[in-house]
């Protein structure tokens, strides 16, 4: 191996160096070249080494960015931190000293490299990451390097875009990429290092981020919280008939819609208490459904939470999995567009392959292609779509799970419309009319071959005819309540940054992510923690403009226009300092108000995560989890042991303990749930001398 | 001054939470008194909000304080 890496830096040169973005793109890429090739491992990173048509290539990989933005000075403390330089991750990250690796392997392949493409993958990103390793690992002009552009890994894409590079066209994306960089590291860690040096002056240490996307997404947490925690509820009746016709039970609803008087309620099931009701009207009209447009990240993400309820970043990853098994086109994109130039006809023939598609590709097959498209336009990918490739023996179980949504949702794009006739009867009992639903599938059209996600409510009618009665079985009036806010789930919340235009479709799960970390939100229905309350509370009194959308908003908005050439990096830096020294000045003014409102919701939160709930036996003090001192083992006191109160209890030293609200039935003691790693969780009554553990 | 229920600071009894939790308390007794007759008392709505799963958190924190007002006057 070490004489074929000598050889290869001694003696090719002139040679075309492709950088990529993933190790797993530089062999699809060296398989896609299809010439004599070699492969040289160092330390670990695989460099390729292809000779095809007399031109030589060495094909090297990033593992994602190699560079990033970092202060000169790097004392954790200081801000405003304003001179910022681009540096080896490695030498910011002791975590990533790996990456060391990747810069001196291109950086001696680059030497005597005659050209360089860019084959990261084609977004803001991957621009970046190509732009800033052509700087900075291999000292050349980036207006000099060559851009491979493709949206999926299939040799066919990767020889197309090989030989089509082009020079210079994308070095705008790449200033607006770093400059998004700059901009969130200045917001970023400015704001965050006021916030943990506030933090700081009350004697504790905690980390506290918040950035310019961070804050409005968290914002949107925190006014769906208000809502839900000032809800008032109201009473309202609803009235039913329960009917029957040839055996077919059925229900109508009171035309008039809900009641919110109980005695008008009781006054209509008086009036409705009847044995017949009659058909007065007859409507039946025919639906069409049309099909699903194809998925851009966005649309994924929400349909794979909806069915398999994965998070958005996990679906990200597993769509990025797939793209790099070449089984999908490039996830990261906003497309709802599947241009002809994909050759949908190739990709449903090589699907067809697959037993459980087959059929439905058949039925594809026999009509003209044109799939179903959605306005939404991205300018370097096209929708996700399978590529045709079948090597999906050795998928993972949630990656099959994904791909077999993707596969559906591409073919549904090609379906008929789903065609249904929706009846609707009114029935008059008494003076009163209630109206029925229901709905016939006539052709299942796109949902057959989506059927598996698709919500389909059955909703059945007796043949009913115009000027019949109707045998009444009961007259219901049930008393409801209005419904508080629903609280937000990622898939709703991301849904929401999109719809507000905050984040990128790469950025916004990894934000939700975030907020997660630093504990500001918990559960899946997303509820607002009570540091998430004080950080925002804190921003949005002292530095108004980072939970507002419209500062990211306009941001977004000049990195458009950055990348499209109209304004240039350097003017939206300024401004956006200009901003930041305003905010900072104010924060600077509260530090210290600021650090102990954080530290105190955190205190409380840290109490809240340990209490048990009120002590059963003194009834004053509260149980609470304790570590003790001298044995490290953990068990449950009272808090009001200095009064007297003895009561305490050994708990299982391993595994998670959940807290619930439930008390024992037996013994009125809490109940937590013990949850242990990759086994099961129990339910425990923490009163050692329990009833129920003596039977 | 600090908020009898929360300890966040503001120049009122309550904070601007529970100030806003107060307001709808009061109003939402309007709606319940038409729904349930004039004889719905303000305790009677006081006990069945608290008891409702749909009630807000804080609305719950401001009707139980009320409540525990009216129980120390009927004594």
């Amino acid at each position: 191996m070490k004489l074929l890496l000598t050889f290869l830096l001694d003696n090719v040169k002139k040679h075309t160096l492709i950088i990529c973005e993933k190790p797993n793109v530089a062999k699809h890429i060296t398989n896609a070249l299809n010439g004599k090739s070699q492969i040289v491992n160092i330390q670990g990173v695989n460099v390729y080494y292809v000779n095809t048509s007399g031109k030589e290539y060495i094909i090297c990989s990033s593992v994602g960015h190699l560079y990033s933005i970092s202060d000169p000075g790097q004392k954790r403390e200081f801000y405003p931190v304003l001179d910022l330089e681009w540096y080896p991750i490695n030498q910011i990250n002791k975590n990533k000293r790996y990456i060391h690796k990747y810069i001196k392997i291109i950086k001696n392949f680059s030497t005597h490299a005659e050209n360089f493409v860019n084959a990261c993958d084609y977004d803001l990103e991957g621009e970046t990451i190509g732009y800033n390793i052509i700087k900075y690992c291999c000292n050349k002009d980036p207006k000099e390097y060559f851009r491979a552009k493709f949206s999926t890994l299939t040799s066919e894409d990767l020889n197309k875009a090989l030989s089509s590079t082009s020079k210079g066209l994308t070095v705008k994306l790449a200033e607006a990429g770093r400059t998004r960089h700059i901009i969130d590291f200045i917001w970023g860690v400015n704001i965050s290092r006021a916030l943990s040096n506030a933090y700081k002056l009350t004697g504790g240490y905690k980390t506290i981020s918040m950035g310019r996307v961070q804050g409005p997404t968290l914002s949107y947490i925190i006014e769906q919280e208000i809502k839900i925690n000032s809800f008032i509820t109201a009473p309202f009746w609803n009235i039913s008939a329960k009917l029957i016709k040839n055996k077919s039970i059925f229900i109508a609803n009171f035309s008039g819609g809900t009641i919110n008087q109980k005695s008008e309620a009781t006054r209509i099931k008086k009036e409705c208490k009847m044995k017949y009701g009659k058909v007065v009207n007859l409507n039946k009209t025919i639906t069409h459904q049309l099909p699903p447009n194809p998925f851009n990240i966005s649309d994924l993400q929400k349909e794979a939470y909806r069915y398999f309820k994965y998070s958005p970043s996990k679906t990200l990853n597993i769509a990025e999995k797939l793209y790099l098994k070449a089984l999908i086109s490039y996830p990261r994109t906003s497309s709802q567009k599947l241009p002809n130039s994909i050759n949908c006809n190739k990709i449903l023939n090589n699907l067809k392959k697959i037993n459980k598609y087959s059929f439905f590709i058949q039925e594809i097959l026999k009509n003209s292609l044109t799939p179903k498209e959605g306005d939404k336009h991205d300018s370097a990918h096209p929708a996700i779509y399978p590529t045709g490739e079948i090597q999906i023996n050795n998928l993972e179980y949630q990656e099959e799970k994904l791909y077999d949504l993707i596969v559906r949702r591409f073919l549904a794009t090609f379906g008929k419309p789903e065609i249904k006739e929706k009846i609707s009867a009114i029935i008059k009992i008494n003076n009163q009319n209630f109206k029925a639903f229901g709905e016939i599938t006539i052709n299942k059209g796109w949902t057959d071959y989506y059927n598996l996600y698709k919500y389909s409510e059955k909703n059945n009618l007796p043949n009913l005819k115009e000027g019949e009665s109707i045998e009444i079985l009961k007259i219901n009036s049930s008393e409801k309540f209005t419904k508080s806010p629903s609280r937000l789930n990622q898939n709703i919340l991301l849904e929401k940054m999109e719809k507000e235009g905050i984040g990128t479709k790469s950025t916004r799960a990894d934000i939700i992510t975030t907020l997660y970390t630093r504990e500001y939100i918990q559960n899946e229905n997303i509820k607002a923690t009570e540091i998430g309350f004080a950080v925002y509370e804190s921003m949005k009194h002292y530095s108004p403009e980072i939970t507002s959308n419209q500062m990211t908003k306009k941001i977004e908005n000049y990195l458009e226009q950055i990348e499209s050439g109209k304004i240039n990096s350097y003017d939206v830096i300024e401004k956006t300092v200009d901003h930041l020294l305003k905010s900072l000045e104010s924060l600077k003014l509260a530090e210290e108000h600021i650090g102990y409102k954080i530290k105190s919701a955190n205190i409380n939160s840290l109490v809240k995560k340990i209490t048990l709930g009120k002590c059963p036996i003194c009834k004053l003090g509260q149980l609470r989890i304790i570590r003790s001192i001298k044995t490290k083992k953990r068990f449950v006191g009272c808090t009001n042991y200095k009064n007297g109160c003895k009561t305490s209890a050994p708990l299982p030293q391993k595994g998670d303990l959940n807290l619930t609200s439930k008390i024992c039935d037996h013994c009125g003691w809490p109940i937590i749930y013990v949850k242990l790693k990759n086994r099961y969780n129990w339910k425990l009554c923490v009163n050692i001398d329990c009833p129920s553990k003596k039977k | 001054m600090t908020c009898e229920i929360c300890n966040r600071s503001n120049n009122n009894l309550y904070c601007e939470y529970h100030d806003q939790a107060y307001e709808n308390l009061q109003k939402g007794y309007k709606i319940w008194k038409h729904s349930y007759g004039s004889d719905f008392t303000w305790r009677r709505y006081l006990e069945k909000t608290i008891a409702r799963s749909e009630t807000g958190e804080w609305v719950k924190e401001v009707a139980k304080i009320q409540l525990t007002k009216i129980k120390t006057d009927d004594k």
